[in-house]
């Protein structure tokens, strides 16, 4: 298992190498001169220049490349051209603000997508299954921003009202004074359900076609035919050969989210790494934006990594079949 | 923008309902708090902050949005004088009494200093801090506006208490010097240390009712500002024991949070359908039309607008009074198109100098046509390979804006000429593109003192250049020796009777050169929630509905 591992971390190397050259060859090319926004509030006409020079500006690109890349890897990340602020810093706080609000949301999704998937494919063309099959149509197509909205009318306005409490329960902005796992619940709730809808209905999809083929596979009549319950069944032997598409899926959305997290940042008025790629974006902000493309391609590799080693944990079948052995 | 003067299902329902009762049941309202014993501030009040400042080194040009000064400046710094909600002009709580003028020449203005005026701290404010700013202001780089600052010769610091200002040359608007948008600084805690440094993300030291909690950690970037009452306030001490400042920039989610009860006050950009909302749920708000002005600004030196024709021939082809139909009557059920820069509610020295500019294509043809321009095949203005086209800015997350934005392009459209919109965060655009000339037309308002001097705001000597490291509020480099004349003589005028000449010439030079085009007075709408503020709660256009938060009290 840890040579699969170590193969895998291997391989994720030259993704994220390429991954970091393209970022910053684009946003280099296409992007704003970090030396002239600098420079303009400055009174000094040399300014350009004394900066291009210091930013190791004046260098061909391949050189400032790797000069950046040094920076990453110590740690020395740079400053905003913006606020002046540390990037590590405002990459850092950005980062801190969202783990919580994303971390939730897998969670959160992943649990009800597979007792969802777990209800349809049981009973596959009942009248529960259509039910959840057509939730999930609607939660996908469902604007991200718009059920953003509904959300926030309904459980911080109108269902207090319904039930006659005075005062705010679940928070449509984050709570600047409140501490504690409750403040935080009632923070992160309405985000969190947002940030879920459109991921509990492609994964319960995803999860219950593979169930139901899973379910139809020999080693789950066997088990049938030594008279185990159908519970144990389904959710031992059924749900652990079918989730190696869940987690393929998983694993692929973890970049999706990022378009996600964007929207429900925004509609919520939270800080975190959708708030600061919009306003890096917005302005000019390079410093900012090719550390940030960085931590989100390196976080997608993760996923993507953390995917592979469930595979192998769910079938061992992938970790024999490596390059040795094929 | 701120002017310096100026089954199962059904069960789960069931209980999550219940869930949400218990939890509602320890709800804590946005202003929510107990007094404990006579005199002893208390309780948390949250309220909303529409737009973060960009720093509050409130002198430099970092610092050019109205939120910060309503939120941080006028709450924690002493200004000589303060605006009333009536648009006076009074005495502030660091003066003794009013100053007095002695005309001169020289003019001599002494701004006698409260006796027990302190900084929180303890040592006492004086003239001393007056001479501080004074000199920061004229010595420093990338200062906001020297406007008014390098009329003074000199400040004799002789007598502490008495701070004595001699004029070089008369100055006419002497009450918006250490008010208006500026502050009187500390000069014991910054003289000799880098002053920028030491204020732009936050201070811990105060002279006005409030102080930031933990200094510069009372600001927490993005989220919010935390105050905490001053102890050390000479004036009327505050009975809120806390005060966060939540940053919540997107209009609707500052509304949701308002109704929710998240946020006790607001004072968001009125947008179409809110009072309704306001009224349903029951919230109580004011609405006002002061001294701020909404308006269409031209870059008059970035192309087409460096051309007077093609700005004539852009606002003969803008339809205000549509825009203030679409846009102002649905959102506070009144309105009407501005005339002037000099708002209506100065009778004495408002004149509509713009009434002629209403939608003319013919006019815009005849001008267009005139300066050598011709139509594409696109139906758009070019001449010399250069098509008539350009950027129009404003701040991200306003609805009315970004729809009067698209009432424009389709009415210029119509004219000849093509319209991209491109927006930014409210302080990156007062922060950084506006006063650095990186725009073509922008949409925002300006924030104006009773003053009616408009010099700082079109005249040439305050074009904000790199040669001047960006220092003057002419963001639109306006520069005609007629406006030049005109504005200076109103602020060299000390006599208010004879000045009223001298702005009416003002008036009319700006719309001949069409240096920017006037929409509408800017609605204001404060908003509060009565159940968890209250106090005497009222709006001031100039120093924001939380000029006397002093004197609020929870509920």
């Amino acid at each position: 298992m840890g040579r699969y591992v170590l193969r895998r971390v291997l391989v994720s190397i030259p993704v994220l190498v390429l991954a970091s050259v393209l970022v910053f060859v684009v946003v280099r090319s296409f992007g704003v001169d970090p030396a002239r926004v600098r420079c303009e509030t400055s009174r000094d006409a040399g300014c350009l220049e004394r900066v291009r020079a210091q930013l190791g500006l004046d260098r061909p690109l391949a050189v400032q490349y790797l000069d950046e890349m040094r920076g990453v890897v110590t740690g020395d990340w740079g400053r905003s051209l913006r606020s002046d602020r540390s990037v590590a810093e405002l990459i850092g706080d950005a980062l801190a603000a969202t783990a919580p609000l994303v971390g939730w949301a897998m969670v959160v999704s992943l649990v009800l997508a597979v007792v969802i998937a777990v209800s349809g494919a049981r009973r596959p063309g009942s009248t529960r299954d259509h039910a959840f099959g057509a939730l999930a149509i609607a939660g996908l197509a469902l604007p991200t921003f718009w059920f953003g909205l509904l959300a926030i009318q309904l459980f911080t306005y109108d269902l207090p009202r319904w039930l006659g409490i005075d005062g705010p329960v679940l928070y449509s902005v984050p709570d600047p004074t409140g501490r504690g796992p409750v403040a935080a619940a009632r923070e992160l709730a309405l985000p969190v359900l947002v940030l879920s809808v459109q991921l509990v209905a492609g994964w319960s999809r995803y999860q219950r076609a593979a169930l139901i083929e899973e379910l139809q596979a020999d080693h789950v009549r066997t088990a049938r035919a030594k008279g185990l319950r159908e519970r144990r069944v389904v959710w031992k032997h059924g749900l652990r050969g079918s989730s190696t598409a869940m987690v393929t899926v998983v694993a692929l959305d973890a970049g999706a989210l990022i378009g996600g997290v964007v929207i429900t940042e925004r509609v919520f008025s939270r800080p975190g790494m959708g708030t600061l790629l919009v306003s890096s974006v917005s302005d000019g902000d390079t410093a900012v934006l090719i550390p940030w493309l960085l931590v989100a391609g390196a976080a997608v590799v993760l996923a993507n990594l953390i995917a592979d080693v469930a595979y192998a944990l769910l079938d061992p079948r992938v970790r024999i079949a490596g390059p040795r052995s094929a | 923008m701120r002017r310096r003067r100026g089954g199962r299902t059904a069960a789960g329902i069931v209980t999550m309902a219940v869930a949400l009762a218990a939890v509602g049941a320890s709800a804590v309202p946005a202003g929510a708090g107990t007094r404990t014993q006579a005199g002893a501030a208390s309780g948390v009040l949250r309220l909303a902050a529409q737009q973060e400042p960009f720093c509050a080194d409130w002198i430099a040009s970092c610092a050019g949005l109205s939120w910060g000064n309503w939120i941080l400046g006028v709450q924690t710094l002493p200004q000589a004088f303060r605006v009333s909600p009536a648009g006076e002009y009074v005495p502030g709580p660091v003066l003794a009494g009013a100053p007095t003028l002695e005309p001169g020449p020289p003019m001599v203005v002494r701004y006698p200093i409260a006796p027990a005026a302190k900084w929180s701290d303890g040592t006492p404010i004086t003239a001393r801090d007056f001479a501080y700013t004074w000199k920061q202001i004229v010595d420093s780089d990338d200062i906001y506006d020297t406007t008014g600052y390098t009329a003074i010769a000199a400040i004799d610091t002789s007598d502490p208490k008495t701070a004595v200002v001699t004029f070089s040359e008369p100055y006419a608007a002497w009450r918006d010097l250490f008010g208006g948008f500026y502050y009187i600084l500390p000069s014991h805690l910054l003289e000799g240390r880098d002053r920028n440094r030491v204020m732009k993300d936050g201070y811990a030291f105060s002279g006005g009712p409030w102080k930031m909690q933990g200094g510069k950690r009372g600001w927490d970037k993005g989220r919010s500002i935390t105050l905490v009452p001053n102890p050390g306030y000479w004036g009327t001490v505050p009975s809120i024991g806390k005060v966060v400042f939540q940053f919540i920039t997107e209009s609707s989610a500052e509304v949701q949070a308002l109704k929710s009860g998240q946020v006790a006050a607001a004072y968001p950009q009125p947008q179409t359908g809110m009072l309704d909302q306001f009224d349903r749920a029951d919230l109580d708000y004011v609405v006002g039309s002061g001294n701020s002005y909404e308006g269409f600004w031209f870059n008059s030196a970035a192309p087409p607008f460096d051309r007077l024709a093609v700005r004539q021939a852009v606002a003969y082809a803008t339809d205000r009074q549509t825009i203030v139909d679409q846009i102002v009557r649905p959102a506070v059920r009144e309105g009407r198109v501005l005339q002037s820069f000099v708002v209506p509610s100065f009778p004495e020295y408002y004149r509509p100098a713009y009434a002629g500019y209403t939608r003319d294509l013919a006019r815009v043809e005849a001008l267009m046509t005139g300066d050598g321009w011709a139509k594409g095949s696109d139906g758009v203005w070019a001449k010399g390979g250069r098509r008539a086209e350009f950027t129009i800015a404003t701040t991200t997350g306003n609805e009315s804006r970004a729809l009067t934005q698209q009432l424009w392009r389709s009415q210029l459209r119509q004219a000849g000429f093509a319209v991209t919109i491109r927006n930014a965060s409210a302080d990156l655009l007062f922060g950084r593109q506006i006063p650095e000339g990186r725009f073509a037309a922008a949409l925002y308002a300006q924030v104006g003192t009773p003053d009616p001097g408009l010099c700082v705001v079109f005249c040439s000597q305050n074009i904000p250049t790199r040669a001047n490291g960006f220092v003057g509020q002419n963001f639109t480099r306006t520069s005609s020796p007629a406006i030049d004349t005109a504005w200076t003589a109103a602020d060299r005028e000390v006599d208010p009777v004879a000045r009223v000449a001298s702005v009416a010439q003002g008036q009319a030079a700006l719309a001949a050169d069409m240096a920017s085009l006037p929409l509408f007075q800017l609605p204001t709408l404060f908003v509060w929630n009565p159940r968890q503020v209250g106090g005497p709660l009222q709006d001031n256009v100039t120093e924001g509905p939380f000029f006397n938060l002093e004197r609020w009290t929870l509920r």
